[in-house]
């Protein structure tokens, strides 16, 4: 084992290699500040360059460009509240509140170093468990990934939204936006109104724009209109308090959260379906749950940085369990890299644990490495970059909705879901003036499949013989306790009735 | 003053970036609007002097933009077979570029309309399933606008049977077994519609053993992972997909006209049948069944392209795969090469939509 691991350090250490590496981190950290061209798009676009290369060299500038996206995505999701990949959307919470009260670049400084140490731990985790991941990966059964999906929902439910009750009607609107399409399991189309364009569902791109950047750019552009002045965001530059390292040691100081975001995001990738998306929502819900003043989460402080961000590099390591060991891709982008791995004549599942292990730990490497680098180019930028924020909105705004469409039309080549964009940019900007939970709703989409095919699979193979399973006894537990357990101590309290906080617009 | 040349710097920065999307995009359209153009003014030629329509193909397709369309997302098979053959076909038609492009939804179904409504000048393929999309045709499953025996069919690139498998270390060893089975069976099949799945139900109501179906996965490999933890009696994959865990499957059944080469010992579908003294009507209908699945990862065209450019696009086809470069890279990928030419194609799949009396019957699951 050792010997694979020295094999595969070693022929990823040659100038080729390296050079390859940083290229693709490079292409990775530009592209992915474009909406809906990171994930699968570069990746498609990069496979055509490695027929005939060598498998450690072709893999490393894949891996490296997957990796550079995320903290690109980061970047818009901040400064912007655009984010780059659905991946970030979980980002734009606390990341885009610093932003508006002129810690831009601070909030730069806390996704860029969360980024990279949670990667790292992701990476070493993975290195640890990279013998055993055949035999791991078959522990879990469907009413396992079931629970762990109607946990989120409801963990996610409970996110800035006005009251319990709608956060959980948020996570069941978003699950019926899920349904829209061809049913996997009957083959019958739902919702579609025999509208070509929603065979395929709502695609994921243009919810997520339209959910978060587009319902935010309405409502800048409302709320312009009101003042009748310029919302020029607050840059305080380099005032104290507002420095990339300021965000640095953000981090440090919260070390123990990162270390468990991270930790978390790499086992959530190792569910499929699950690990991908979902990961960072999953990891910023945990960390308001656990904290100590959870109401202070989305009106801008670090620590709603670095629970996504530590998760966005980890989950991809973890991410990276299931693709090799069962050739079963967590996320699109791993869909991508498997047409990688086959164009290579790397065949995953077992035989690529035996045959191709030195390329499994170099893999690991390539992410270690490319998350320092696209970090590091990021970092290097982020003090100009945030200087975006100054832009007046009626600058930004016609800016960022150009941009969205372009990004869901580069994604899906189909003008139907630039109007599904737009369609739920009103629903988001309707979720947000009365107080409905958009990332709950966005889970509840993002999960709805996952939930339905195990649902479907449990019913068929596991029956009620699911709760002899000690896993889905737990989590059924878990849930029980969140959906019940507020109103069990409210009625102990005899607690009035929560006012509703004044609705924000 | 300094901040404000940052501003102007960064704010060209990101703008520049768009700008080289937006050049790509416009790029290619530009492209394909010189290849429109390109294509009425040769089809005029064809038409008129029919002696040169051999060399008038081969000037049609120089320098032109070609696009294969995979009704599945990247990663899959079908993905696999476009991007493999994709600069053979650049190659032999001499062509400038050629694209794969994935059109994935509706279990494939989007994607082939689109093969089948694209404009017939021979630049547009795609890549299909072709057996699942005969059994969509045969079953009038909503949504399909396409017609099978219009289509122009250029070739098969694999020979790849589809298979029923098993535990190796499950209660049932064979097919017989299956047959005498008491309990109801589980069988795991990709999704509702595909044809692994068909080809599971009709092989399962014509030897009438008790089953339900269990086929909610994103594809053959989440199919394989949930099979490997432990789940199902019986797996409908095909033999390439099963070639790689032989220590936890064993195949039992081919669903497939002929025995193959790298199984020996299977028999098929019909053997079976006859063997187990099923009616003539129930061996006809596997038959009609088996030649379907064998059509494979299809190459197809939309019908009425110019008589001279389908043989040049099977020309160039067979030639690509007969290149011992692609049957190397091919061999490399795991994937079967077995070339099955388009007219034998086109008369598998105007067989099978004319005599579909003893299939329907069968086609329904329990």
């Amino acid at each position: 084992m050792f010997s694979a691991v020295l094999a595969g350090f070693s022929s990823l250490l040659t100038v080729h290699g390296l050079l390859l590496l940083l290229l693709g981190s490079l292409l990775g950290t530009l592209i992915g500040t474009i909406p809906g061209l990171g994930g699968a798009v570069l990746l498609t676009m990069l496979l055509p360059f490695i027929y005939g290369m060598p498998v450690i060299p072709a893999l490393s500038l894949l891996l490296a460009a997957h990796t550079g996206i995320y903290f690109s995505g980061s970047i818009t999701a901040i400064l912007l509240n655009t984010p780059g990949a659905p991946e970030s959307a979980a980002t734009t919470f606390d990341g885009y509140a610093m932003t508006r009260q002129g810690k831009a670049a601070r909030a730069l400084g806390v996704s860029a170093v969360s980024t990279t140490i949670g990667g790292w731990i992701g990476v070493l985790l993975l290195m640890a468990v990279i013998p055993l991941m055949y035999q791991l990966i078959q522990l879990f059964q469907p009413s396992d990934y079931l629970m762990l999906a109607v946990l989120a929902i409801i963990l996610i439910g409970q996110m800035r939204s006005g009251s319990l009750t709608k956060g959980l009607l948020s996570g069941l609107f978003g699950l019926m936006v899920s349904f829209v399409g061809y049913d996997p399991i009957t083959g019958v189309q739902r919702f579609t109104f025999n509208l070509l364009s929603l065979y395929n569902g709502c695609s994921i791109t243009a919810v997520a724009l339209g959910l978060f950047a587009f319902a935010e750019m309405f409502s800048l552009y409302a709320k312009n209109r009101v003042t009748t002045q310029s919302t020029k965001i607050g840059f305080k530059g380099n005032a104290p308090g507002a420095r990339v390292t300021d965000g640095i040691r953000d981090v440090f100081r919260h070390s123990w959260l990162m270390v468990r975001s991270a930790i978390l995001g790499t086992l959530l990738g190792v569910v499929p379906g699950i690990g991908g998306v979902a990961a960072n929502f999953i990891s910023y819900g945990q960390a308001v749950k656990t904290s100590k003043h959870p109401e202070k989460f989305g009106t801008g402080i670090p620590e709603g940085i670095i629970a996504p961000e530590s998760s966005s590099i980890s989950k991809e390591a973890g991410n990276l369990i299931p693709t090799v060991a069962l050739g079963v891709p967590g996320g699109v982008g791993m869909a991508v890299l498997m047409s990688g791995f086959t164009i290579l004549g790397v065949v995953p599942g077992p035989s690529m644990l035996n045959q191709h292990l030195d390329a499994v730990f170099a893999m690991a490497l390539v992410i270690a490495i490319g998350s320092l680098l696209s970090s590091a180019m990021g970092l290097a930028m982020a003090p100009y970059l945030a200087r975006l924020s100054q832009l007046p909105s009626r600058i930004i705004v016609p800016f960022i909705l150009a941009l969205g469409a372009l990004g869901v039309y580069a994604a899906e080549r189909d003008v139907g879901q630039i109007v599904v964009m737009l369609g739920f940019g009103l629903v988001g900007l309707m979720m947000k003036r009365f107080q409905y939970s958009i990332p709950a709703a966005m889970i509840g989409y993002i999960l709805g499949s996952v939930a339905e095919k195990n649902l479907y699979l449990v019913q068929q193979l596991q029956g009620w013989r699911m709760f002899e399973r000690p896993l889905t006894d737990l989590m059924v537990a878990i849930i029980l306790a969140l959906v019940i357990g507020p109103y069990v101590r409210r009625f102990k309290k005899r607690v009035p009735t929560q006012e509703p906080k004044e609705a924000s617009l | 003053m300094n901040n404000h040349k940052w501003l102007i710097i960064s704010a060209s920065v990101v703008a520049l970036s768009v700008l080289a999307v937006g050049c790509g995009t416009s790029g290619k359209t530009s492209n394909s609007g010189a290849t429109g153009e390109g294509a009425t003014g040769s089809q005029k030629n064809v038409s008129t002097s029919h002696t040169e329509s051999a060399t008038s193909a081969s000037a049609f397709f120089k320098d032109k933009t070609m696009q294969i369309l995979v009704p599945y997302g990247p990663g899959g098979g079908y993905d696999q077979w476009a991007r493999l053959i994709a600069p053979y076909l650049q190659e032999y038609l001499g062509l400038g570029k050629v694209e794969v492009v994935n059109v994935p939804g509706g279990g494939g179904i989007v994607g082939t309309n689109q093969i089948y409504s694209a404009k017939p000048d021979g630049l547009t393929i795609g890549d299909t399933n072709a057996g699942g999309d005969v059994f969509d045709q045969i079953d009038n499953t909503p949504g399909v606008n396409f017609d099978v025996t219009k289509l122009t069919w250029i070739g098969r690139p694999d020979d790849d049977p589809h298979i029923l498998g098993v535990h190796t270390n499950g209660p049932y060893k064979s097919f017989t077994d299956l047959e005498h089975a008491q309990k109801t069976i589980k069988a795991l099949a990709t999704g509702k519609g595909s044809s692994d799945y068909n080809a599971a139900v009709i092989t399962l109501n014509a030897f009438n053993i008790p089953y339900t179906m269990v086929a909610a996965f994103s594809g053959s490999k989440d199919e394989k992972a949930s099979f490997l933890s432990g789940n199902g009696d019986t797996i409908s994959l095909s033999a390439s997909d099963i070639a790689e865990i032989p220590d936890q499957a064993k195949v039992i059944l081919l669903q497939s006209t002929e025995r193959f080469k790298k199984l020996p010992n299977v028999p098929t579908v019909i053997e079976l049948a006859q063997q187990a003294g099923l009616n003539q009507d129930k061996i006809n209908a596997l038959k009609e069944m088996a030649k379907i699945m064998d059509l494979g990862h299809a190459f197809i065209a939309p019908p009425g392209i110019p008589a001279d450019r389908v043989a040049a696009l099977r020309k160039a086809f067979q030639k690509a795969l007969s290149d011992p470069s692609f049957i190397a890279q091919a061999k490399k990928e795991n994937l079967y090469v077995g070339y099955l030419s388009g007219s034998e194609l086109t008369n598998i799949a105007d067989n099978a939509v004319a005599n579909t009396s003893h299939l329907k019957p069968l086609l329904q699951a329990k």
